[in-house]
C-alpha cells in the first residue's frame, strides 16, 4: 500500500518530456512481416536492448483487422484529464463505441505510468464531416483531428495509436517492461502480419519521457528510426509547405510522414530512395540516361529537395501494407535484412535477425546488410509477404 | 684567418634591412617590426654583432629550408683601399664589416631573439603599416584576411586567436567568509587543501595531488623535449599525464602508468602494451576547431614520428572529423564496453568533448550513462596546434558556464558521483581555475599555460614546425632542458595551487569537496551565461528528486556482478578445460557479451591458450583483452569483437548445425585497432572492419561493408616487441624520473653527435623493416565492397579478389584520402569511383604479382576447405581452378590504387 500513498500524478514536464524530452534518435530497431511468431521476435529483440535505454515500443499490424472502426490508444497525464479529453474527442462528431483500460491495474503500482486507455471509435457520417471540415474521407478526417489533439493537449495526453488495424504500445521503460505492462504475449496466437519494435536511447534526461518512445504512429503509418538527422529542419519545412503537420515534432516523424506522402503520391520505391537517401554525384555518371533525367527532375524539385535524410539514419516505416527499410547514403548506422518466402525480418543488427530466425526455426534464404542508401521494401497481405521491386508504385498495386 | 698584426684592424658594425622583394597591394609588409639598436643610438645597449639572434630566430615561412630566419650575419672584408677581399687573404685585410641583416617580414613576434640578445638591443613591435588600415568595422584583420586569401596564402594558424578579452577577468565578487563562518588560514593550518583528489569515481581511480592538470598535446605536435618536460612535471606534481593522440615514445614508457593515452580520430600508434597505461581518453572533439579532426603536416611527420604513429613518413596525416567507431550516443556504451574489455575496471576511460550550445547537458549525461570515468570539457578560448582561421574564429562557450550545466545535468541524473569532470579552455590563471572548480569541475586543465614556462609567447606559429623556443618544432627541441623545463612548470602550477588554496581558505573551506560545485562567488557583469552560473542570489543547494535509480542500471554492473550472475555457466564451462584448450558453447543466447569476455579471461588465468567458441550469435567484444594464441568462433560475430587483439590467430566459421544456418558474418567495427597474427572470416564483414588495424593478416571470404580498413596503418616497429616494461612495474616515481633522464641523456648525446638530420635518418631502417598489414577479400554474390574502402589508409595493403566476378566490385570514394599503402582490385572501376587524392594503375609490376600470388594462394588454401554456402563454395572452386591453370590471367584483371603524391 505504501506505493499508493506515494502516488503523485506525473508532472507535465515528465509526461510530455518537455522541450528536452523530444527524442533525438539512436536506438535498436527490429521488424518482421509475414507469418512469424511474435514471442520469438520479442525474445530476439532483447539482444538489442544494449543499444537502447529507457523507452520502448511495439506496433502490431493486423490485430484490429476486420474492424470498421478506428482504435485509439491514448495516454493521459492523470485520471482527472480523462473525462475532460474524452469530451474533446466526442466533440469531433465521432462516436466512442467502447473504452477499455489497456494496462492492468497492478502495473500502476509498480511503474510510474500515465493512464493508458483504448477506445473503439466510429467516424462521423460523410455529411457531418463535410459540414464540419469539408473533408469527405474519414481517414483524413480522423488523422487531422488526432494530429491536432496531440498538438493541442501535448501536456496532458497523447493518442499514440489511431489505426484501423494496427496497435502501438509504448512505455518509457525497457522492452521487457513494455512487454509486461501491455501483456503482449497474449497476442501470440491472434492475428498479426507485421511487427515493429523499437528500443530507445533517449539523448535527454531520461525519465518518463512519454513522448519519446517509438514506433511513432499516426493512422496507418508507423515507423521506427535510429539516428539523428542534421536535415531535421529542412525536412520539417518541406512537410510544412505541403500542409502536413508533425505532431510529435521529431526528425524521425518527418521521415515517416515523408514516406507516406511519397508513396501516396505514386513515387516508385527507387524514386523514394533517390529522394530520401540521394546518390553521390559521382554515381550519376554511370546512370542510365532516362533515369538520370528523371532523377534530376525529382531531386531538384524545391520541396522534394528538402526531404533528404542527412546524417545517421536507419528507419523502418510501415505504411498500410507496405514496409520500407532505409539507411542514409553514408551508412552511419547499421541495417540488416533476412527473408524467405514466409517472413522478412529487418533490423539494426544481423544478430537480432538470425536469433529471431533461430527462435522461429526458420531457415532464411538470404541474410545481408543492404548497401548504403538502398531502400528495401516488402508488401504483406493476409500474412503473405512479397519483396517489392524497385519500380513498384503504390497505386498500381 | 691569419691577420697581419702590422696593420691595425678596424671593425665596422652595420645593421641593415633586407630589401623588400615586392611592391603593390599584396606586399602588405611585416606584421611585426624588428628594430635593432646600434651602439650610437643607445650606448651600452647597442648591438655587438654576437649573432645570438641569428641563431635564435628560426622563423622563415617564405624559405622554410633556409638556415636562418629573420636575422643573418654577414662579414665583409676590405683591404686598406676599401676593396673587398676574401676572408683568407689575411694579409690584406684592413677593415672587417659586420652586417646584421634583418628581414622583418618573417617576424612572428615570438620574442626569442629579444630574450636571447645579451644587449637587449632588439625591439619587436607591431608594424603600423600592417595594422593601421581600415576602419573599426573593416579593420586590418578583415582587409588582410581578404588579401591573404586573394593571394592564395595558407589560412592555417595555431595556438588561439585571442581576439577578445577573457570574460572571466572582470565583475566578480569574492564571496569570502566572515563571522558566520570564519575565514581559514591555508598557510599555517589544514585549510583550503586541494590535494588528495581522485580522478575517476568508480573502480578506476588515479590519486592526484593537484587540481590543475595539463591537457592532451601529442608527441609530434610537441617536440621530444617539450613533451618530456610536461610528462616529468606531471609526475612531479602527482597528476596523470595526457598524451594527446600521438602515443608515447618508447623512451618514456617507464612512465606509462602515469600516462592516459588519447584515442583521436586518427588512432595513431602501435596500440600495444595497453595494460601498462593509466587509461585511455576518447577524443570526440576539441573546442579550438569544433567539428574538425587533427591534421599533422607532412613536414612534421618525420621518420621518428611516423615510426611511433605507425604510419608512412613525410605524408600529411589527416585525422577524420568524427570518431568512426561510434557515430552517436547509442554507440558510446559499445565503445566503453570494448575499452573496458581491453583495459579492465581499474583503468580510466575518459571522453574529451567540446561544449555544444543546444544539447550539452544531454551529452554529459549520455557519456556518464555510457560508463566513462571522466569527461574532459574542452571549452571556448582553447588552443590548437593547427587549424584553419575560420575554425579558430569560433570562440566557443565559456568554460565556467559549460562546467556548470554539465555538473547540474549529472546531478539531476544522480550520476555526478560516478564520473569526474575536467574542464579546460581559456583558463588563464589561478583565479579562473578556481572559478571553474566552484562551477562544478573536479579538475581544471591548463594547456597553453604549461607551455609558457617552456618559452611559449603565443606567436601562433606552432603549425609551421619553426617554433623558435623548440616547443612545437622537433628540430629545435634541444633548446629545452627537460629537467629545468619540468621544474619551471612545477613551480608555476604549485604557485597557482597555493593561490587557489588561499581563496578556498578565505571562503572558510577546508578541502576540495567543499569547493567543487559550491558556486560561492558572485558575478555582477553583463554576460548572461556567467550570470546564470554565478549571478543569482542564493543558489538552490539541491536539485529536487535526483534520479538516483539510473546508477543501478546495468551499465554500471561490475565484473564481479556479471561473473556472479553467470556463475553456473562459468563453472560448467571452466570444468571442461582440456590442457590449454577450452570449448565454450554460447548456445545462441545463454551468455552475453561482457560475461563471455570475462569468461575467456578467467580461462586464460587457468592456462587456456586456445578457444573454440561455439553457437555464437552476435556476441560483442569477443577476444578483446584476452591474452591467448588462438580463437575459433562458430557463428555470427558481434560488434567490436577482436578489437585491439594482439598476436592471436582467429578463425570465424559458419554454423550449419541448426535448422537456421548462422553465417560466419561479423557486425560493425570488428578487428579494429588490432595486431592479430591473422584473422580469417568465412563470411561477410560489416562496416569499419579492421579500421585502424596496425599489423597482421586479415582474410574475408566474402565482402565488406562501408569504410573497411579505414586508417589502416603501416605496421608495428620491432622495437615495440622488444620492450621490457615489467621491470618498471615497481619503480617509485623517483626511479621513473631517473630512468626518463637517463634515456634522454643517451638520446641527447647521440643527437648532439649526429646533428638533427642524420639523427632522424637513423630511423629509416626501422621504418623499412616494418611489415604492413594486409587484408584480402573474396567478395560474395550478395553485394560488393561498400563505399570508402581504405579511406585515409596510411600504409596497409588491401586486396579484393572478386571471386564471384562482379563487374564493378567496389563502391564509391575508393581509398579516399589514403596517404600510403595500396589497394589491388580485380574487376572494373570507373574513374569517378576513385576517392580524393588517389590514382588507378592498370598494370602490375613483377613484385606486385608475386606478392599477390602468395596472398591468393594462402586465401585459397584456407577457404577452399570451409563449407561457407553452396553457391559461394562453387564459385570459389571455379576461381581456384582458374587461378591454378592460369594465374597470369587472373592477375591481369587486377588494377592497383595508390596515393597520388
Ligand atoms: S643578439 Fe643582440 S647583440 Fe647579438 S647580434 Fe643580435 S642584436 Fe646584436
Ligand atoms: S621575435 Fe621571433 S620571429 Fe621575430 S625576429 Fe625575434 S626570434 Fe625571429
Ligand atoms: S608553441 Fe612555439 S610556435 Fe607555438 S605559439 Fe608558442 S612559441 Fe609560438
Amino acid at each position: 500500500m505504501e506505493r499508493l500513498f506515494n502516488y503523485k500524478p506525473m508532472d507535465i514536464a515528465t509526461f510530455s518530456g518537455g522541450v528536452e524530452g523530444l527524442p533525438k534518435g539512436a536506438c535498436g530497431l527490429l521488424a518482421a512481416v509475414g507469418e512469424f511468431s511474435l514471442n520469438a521476435l520479442l525474445k530476439s529483440a532483447m539482444c538489442l536492448q544494449y543499444r537502447g535505454r529507457t523507452g520502448a515500443g511495439v506496433t502490431l499490424k493486423g490485430i484490429y483487422k476486420d474492424n470498421s472502426f478506428y482504435v485509439f490508444h491514448i495516454m493521459y497525464r492523470n485520471q482527472y484529464k480523462v473525462a475532460e479529453l474524452e469530451q474533446v474527442i466526442n466533440s469531433w462528431g465521432v462516436h466512442i463505441l467502447e473504452s477499455q483500460d489497456l494496462v492492468a491495474r497492478k502495473y500502476y503500482y509498480e511503474y510510474d505510468l500515465p493512464i493508458i486507455k483504448r477506445y473503439f471509435v466510429t467516424p462521423p457520417t460523410t455529411d457531418e464531416m463535410m459540414y464540419r471540415e469539408r473533408i469527405n474521407d474519414d481517414y483524413q478526417y480522423i488523422m487531422k483531428h488526432v494530429s491536432r489533439f496531440n498538438k493541442d493537449f501535448m501536456d496532458d495526453a497523447r493518442i499514440f495509436s489511431s489505426s484501423k488495424e494496427n496497435g502501438t504500445f509504448l512505455t518509457a521503460f525497457e522492452l521487457t517492461d513494455t512487454i509486461k505492462i501491455y501483456d503482449l504475449p497474449k497476442y501470440e496466437d491472434e492475428y498479426y502480419e507485421a511487427c515493429l519494435i523499437h528500443l530507445r536511447w533517449p539523448t535527454s534526461s531520461g525519465r518518463g519521457l512519454w513522448w519519446g518512445p517509438q514506433p511513432i504512429s499516426l493512422g496507418e503509418i508507423a515507423g521506427v528510426h535510429n539516428g539523428h538527422l542534421s536535415s531535421d529542419k529542412s525536412n520539417a519545412i518541406a512537410l510544412e509547405q505541403l500542409g502536413i503537420n508533425l505532431h510529435v515534432g521529431t526528425d524521425s516523424e518527418a521521415i515517416f510522414l515523408q514516406t507516406d506522402y511519397l508513396l501516396r503520391k505514386g513515387y516508385s520505391i527507387e524514386e523514394i530512395e533517390w529522394i530520401l537517401s540521394r546518390k553521390f554525384p559521382q554515381e550519376l555518371k554511370s546512370m542510365d540516361k532516362d533515369k538520370k533525367i528523371r532523377y534530376e527532375e525529382i531531386v531538384n524539385d524545391p520541396i522534394l529537395k528538402r526531404m533528404k535524410m542527412s546524417g545517421p539514419a536507419t528507419a523502418i516505416v510501415l505504411v498500410g501494407d507496405v514496409i520500407l527499410g532505409f539507411t542514409d547514403r553514408d551508412h552511419l548506422r547499421s541495417f540488416s535484412l533476412g527473408y524467405n518466402d514466409k517472413v522478412a525480418i529487418l533490423g539494426s543488427e544481423q544478430r537480432a535477425i538470425l536469433s529471431a530466425a533461430y527462435f522461429m526455426e526458420e531457415e532464411l534464404e538470404s541474410v545481408y546488410d543492404p548497401d548504403a542508401g538502398k531502400v528495401v521494401a516488402f508488401k504483406v497481405e493476409g500474412k503473405n509477404v512479397k519483396k517489392l521491386d524497385y519500380g513498384w508504385k503504390w497505386y498500381e498495386a | 684567418m691569419k691577420l697581419n698584426n702590422k696593420i691595425e684592424l678596424r671593425i665596422k658594425r652595420n645593421i641593415r634591412y633586407t630589401e623588400p622583394t615586392e611592391t603593390g597591394i599584396y606586399a602588405n609588409g611585416a606584421k611585426y617590426w624588428v628594430k635593432v639598436t646600434s651602439e650610437e643610438e643607445e650606448p651600452g645597449r647597442g648591438c655587438v654583432h654576437c649573432s645570438r639572434c641569428v641563431q635564435a630566430c628560426t622563423h622563415n615561412l617564405k624559405n622554410p629550408d633556409s638556415p636562418t630566419g629573420v636575422f643573418s650575419m654577414e662579414t665583409v672584408y676590405y683591404d686598406f683601399d676599401g676593396n673587398r677581399v676574401l676572408p683568407d687573404e689575411g694579409d690584406k685585410i684592413a677593415l672587417v664589416e659586420k652586417i646584421l641583416w634583418i628581414n622583418p617580414d618573417e617576424c612572428c613576434n615570438c620574442k626569442r631573439c629579444v630574450k636571447m640578445c645579451p644587449q637587449r638591443a632588439i625591439k619587436v613591435f607591431k608594424n603600423p603599416d600592417y595594422h593601421d588600415i581600415g576602419v573599426a568595422l573593416s579593420n586590418s584583420e578583415v582587409i588582410n584576411n581578404c588579401l591573404n586569401r586573394a593571394n592564395e596564402k595558407s589560412t592555417v594558424s595555431s595556438a588561439h586567436l585571442g581576439r577578445a578579452e577573457s570574460k572571466l577577468n572582470t565583475d566578480w565578487i569574492i564571496d569570502a567568509a566572515e563571522i558566520l563562518s570564519p575565514q581559514r588560514d591555508h598557510l599555517h593550518e589544514y585549510a583550503g587543501r586541494l590535494d588528495n583528489i581522485h580522478l575517476g569515481k568508480r573502480k578506476a581511480r588515479y590519486l592526484c595531488n593537484s587540481p590543475i592538470f595539463d591537457v592532451h598535446m601529442s608527441y609530434g605536435s610537441n617536440s621530444h623535449e617539450a613533451f618530456l618536460s610536461r610528462l616529468m612535471a606531471s609526475i612531479k606534481l602527482g597528476r596523470p599525464f595526457f598524451t594527446g593522440e600521438g602515443y608515447v615514445h618508447p623512451d618514456m614508457m617507464a612512465a606509462s602508468r602515469h600516462c592516459i593515452l588519447q584515442f583521436g580520430s586518427g588512432g595513431y600508434g602501435p596500440w600495444l602494451e595497453l595494460d601498462k597505461f593509466a587509461g585511455i581518453s576518447m577524443k570526440y572533439g576539441q573546442d579550438a576547431k569544433k567539428g574538425k579532426g587533427g591534421h599533422l603536416q607532412s613536414k612534421k611527420n618525420d621518420l621518428e614520428i611516423a615510426l611511433l604513429r605507425c604510419v608512412e613518413a613525410l605524408r600529411n596525416l589527416t585525422a577524420p572529423n568524427p570518431q568512426h567507431l561510434q557515430y552517436s550516443i547509442e554507440e558510446l556504451p559499445m565503445r566503453v564496453e570494448s575499452l573496458r574489455a581491453l583495459l579492465g575496471e581499474e583503468k580510466l576511460i575518459g571522453a574529451d568533448v567540446y561544449g555544444t550550445a543546444w544539447n550539452f547537458p544531454e551529452i554529459a549525461v549520455a557519456l556518464a550513462k555510457a560508463g566513462f570515468d571522466y569527461i574532459t570539457i574542452k571549452a571556448g578560448d582553447g588552443s590548437t596546434g593547427a587549424a584553419h582561421l575560420v575554425d579558430l574564429q569560433n570562440r566557443g562557450l565559456n568554460v565556467v558556464y559549460l562546467t556548470h550545466i554539465a555538473d547540474l545535468a549529472l546531478r539531476k541524473e544522480g550520476l555526478r558521483e560516478n564520473i569526474s569532470i575536467i574542464s579546460e579552455g581559456g583558463v588563464l590563471d589561478s583565479f579562473h581555475a578556481f572559478l571553474v572548480l566552484l562551477a562544478g569541475a573536479d579538475f581544471v586543465g591548463m594547456g597553453m599555460r604549461t607551455l609558457h614556462p617552456l618559452g611559449c609567447t603565443l606567436c601562433q606559429r606552432c603549425h609551421t614546425g619553426q617554433c623558435a623556443w623548440g616547443i612545437t618544432s622537433r628540430k629545435y627541441g634541444s633548446r629545452i632542458d627537460p629537467e629545468m623545463g619540468s621544474n619551471y612548470i612545477v613551480s608555476m602550477v604549485k604557485s597557482f595551487i597555493k593561490d587557489m588554496e588561499g581563496l578556498a581558505a578565505g571562503l572558510g573551506m577546508s578541502n576540495h569537496s567543499d569547493v567543487v560545485g559550491s558556486r560561492r562567488f558572485r558575478y555582477h557583469g553583463s554576460d548572461p551565461l556567467l550570470f546564470e552560473t554565478f549571478g543569482k542570489h542564493e543558489i538552490d543547494k539541491q536539485i529536487p528528486d535526483a534520479a538516483i535509480k539510473e546508477r543501478q542500471h546495468k551499465i554500471f554492473k561490475t565484473f564481479e556482478q556479471r561473473i556472479y550472475e553467470n556463475r553456473e555457466f562459468f563453472e560448467n564451462t571452466l570444468k571442461n578445460i582440456n590442457g590449454d584448450s577450452l570449448t565454450i558453447d554460447v548456445g545462441v543466447d545463454k551468455i552475453d557479451s561482457m560475461a563471455l569476455n570475462l569468461l575467456m579471461k578467467e580461462a586464460v588465468k587457468r592456462g587456456v591458450k586456445k578457444f573454440f567458441i561455439d553457437n555464437v550469435v552476435g556476441q560483442r567484444t569477443i577476444g578483446t583483452g584476452v591474452k591467448c594464441d588462438e580463437i575459433t568462433v562458430r557463428g555470427l560475430v558481434g560488434n567490436h569483437s577482436f578489437a585491439f587483439v594482439d598476436n592471436v590467430k582467429i578463425n570465424v566459421i559458419p554454423n550449419h548445425t541448426f535448422k537456421t544456418s548462422i553465417p560466419a558474418n561479423t557486425h560493425v567495427g570488428v578487428a579494429n585497432t588490432s595486431n592479430p597474427k591473422e584473422i580469417n572470416i568465412a563470411g561477410h564483414v560489416s562496416d569499419l572492419f579492421a579500421a585502424y588495424a596496425v599489423s597482421g593478416t586479415f582474410r574475408v571470404a566474402k565482402s565488406g561493408g562501408v569504410r573497411n580498413l579505414l586508417l589502416m596503418k603501416a605496421g608495428v616497429p620491432e622495437e615495440w616487441r622488444k620492450l621490457n616494461l615489467d621491470r618498471y612495474q615497481n619503480f617509485t616515481d623517483e626511479e621513473i624520473l631517473r630512468e626518463l633522464r637517463f634515456k634522454y641523456q643517451k638520446r641527447r648525446a647521440y643527437l648532439d653527435k649526429l646533428g638533427w638530420n642524420k639523427f632522424i635518418k637513423t630511423f629509416e631502417e626501422k621504418l623499412n623493416k616494418r611489415k604492413p598489414p594486409v587484408a584480402i577479400y573474396g567478395l560474395g554474390e550478395e553485394k560488393g565492397m561498400g563505399d570508402y574502402f581504405m579511406e585515409y589508409a596510411q600504409g596497409g595493403i588491401g586486396i579484393v579478389l572478386n571471386v564471384v566476378n562482379h563487374e564493378y566490385p567496389m563502391g564509391y570514394y575508393i581509398c579516399s584520402g589514403m596517404t600510403a599503402g595500396a589497394a589491388y582490385i580485380r574487376g572494373r572501376i570507373r574513374e569517378e569511383q576513385l576517392g580524393v587524392g588517389v590514382k588507378k594503375i592498370d598494370y602490375l609490376t613483377d613484385e606486385d604479382k608475386s606478392f599477390l600470388k602468395k596472398e591468393i594462394k594462402d586465401f585459397l588454401d584456407l577457404f577452399l576447405f570451409i563449407d561457407i554456402d553452396k553457391s559461394y563454395n562453387r564459385k570459389l572452386q571455379i576461381f581456384a581452378e582458374l587461378f591454378e591453370k592460369d594465374p597470369e590471367y587472373i592477375l591481369s584483371e587486377f588494377c592497383k590504387i595508390i596515393p597520388v603524391n
